[in-house]
């Protein structure tokens, strides 16, 4: 097949179109799974804190203090 | 299962450093791609989504290479990080066999006349995309037990079997059932060009396999918090009961 100039320009667009969509929703769900996971956390160390628990210092693991 | 902890500031220049790597790469690889890489005779510009296709799937098996290493040493050791990194990668790994999946087709439209034919390669990167989607559907409804992750291990071990399909799916069936090329021969700039968009698309990998990481130890953590609060709720429950 013989092609030149400007010809499949629209497959092309396409292509690389698709791929930054593809990349760009991802890095969206990352963002978004990422405030929902800091919110969440929010949460629940505020919840933690009033039940009389405590964190430690790197905030990897909580105990109950009675 | 004590996990060695990246001190944040650390975490984030090295995430902002990656980060910059990848998007200096991928401008480069596309300046190449674009630019400096000869307009191919016969299919003539469509010839260009090579630099997207091929890197796609090379950073895809990347992907899922990291899956099996990951889950090989997480039922070895134990250590949670390599199951976070194994559910990162086949992520990752999904998402670039997707980009596979859609720029093929749309290569094979103007040059093959149409969008799909169930050729070997074709079909066996349809059956690999498949089953690390099933690899994470497990994972998603199946919880972060211990029992889910061990199962994960296995599925992403005996899911590995699918790449040297893929890889050599071209030379094993006959030319005459291959819409794919068995022999590739490039212009050295258009090798060059290749080359620099795989390593830019594996710079890319590396960095949101690194955020992904990052979002299993959060979930990780998520869980704990929400066990401990459930223990409080039950010890809290059990004490009203004994007044």
């Amino acid at each position: 097949m013989q092609s030149s100039g400007c010809e499949n320009m629209e497959y092309l667009a396409m292509a690389f179109g698709a791929a930054w969509l593809l990349l760009g929703g991802f890095l969206g769900l990352l963002w978004r799974r990422e405030r929902r996971l800091r919110r969440r956390i929010e949460h629940l160390t505020a919840g933690c804190a009033q039940a009389g628990q405590t964190e430690d210092a790197d905030g990897a693991k909580t105990s109950v203090s009675r | 299962m004590g996990e060695a902890k990246v001190p944040s500031r650390t975490a984030d220049l090295l995430e902002t450093i990656l980060g910059v790597a990848a998007l200096v790469g991928g401008l480069t690889a596309l300046w190449l791609a674009f630019v400096h890489a000869p307009v191919e005779a016969s299919m003539g510009l469509i010839q260009r989504t090579l630099y997207l296709h091929v890197p796609a799937a090379a950073t895809a098996f990347l992907g899922f290479a990291t899956v099996f290493v990951a889950s090989c040493m997480f039922l070895r050791t134990g250590r949670v990080w390599w199951d976070h990194l194994a559910a990162a990668a086949a992520e990752l790994g999904v998402l670039f066999s997707t980009v596979v999946l859609v720029s093929g087709p749309l290569w094979a439209k103007p040059i093959w006349g149409t969008y799909w034919r169930w050729e070997p390669r074709l079909t066996a990167m349809l059956i690999l995309c498949a089953t690390y989607a099933a690899y994470l559907m497990l994972r998603h409804y199946g919880g972060r037990t211990d029992g889910c992750q061990r199962a994960a291990a296995v599925f992403g071990i005996f899911a590995f079997a699918n790449i040297p399909a893929v890889y050599f799916s071209a030379r094993l069936w006959a030319a005459s059932q291959q819409l794919h090329p068995q022999h590739v021969q490039l212009e050295p700039r258009m090798r060059l060009a290749l080359g620099v968009s795989t390593v830019a698309s594996a710079l890319l990998f590396v960095c949101l396999l690194d955020i992904g990481v990052r979002l299993q130890q959060l979930a990780d953590r998520v869980a704990g918090l929400e066990e401990s609060a459930d223990t409080a709720e039950a010890l809290e429950g059990a004490a009203t009961d004994a007044i």
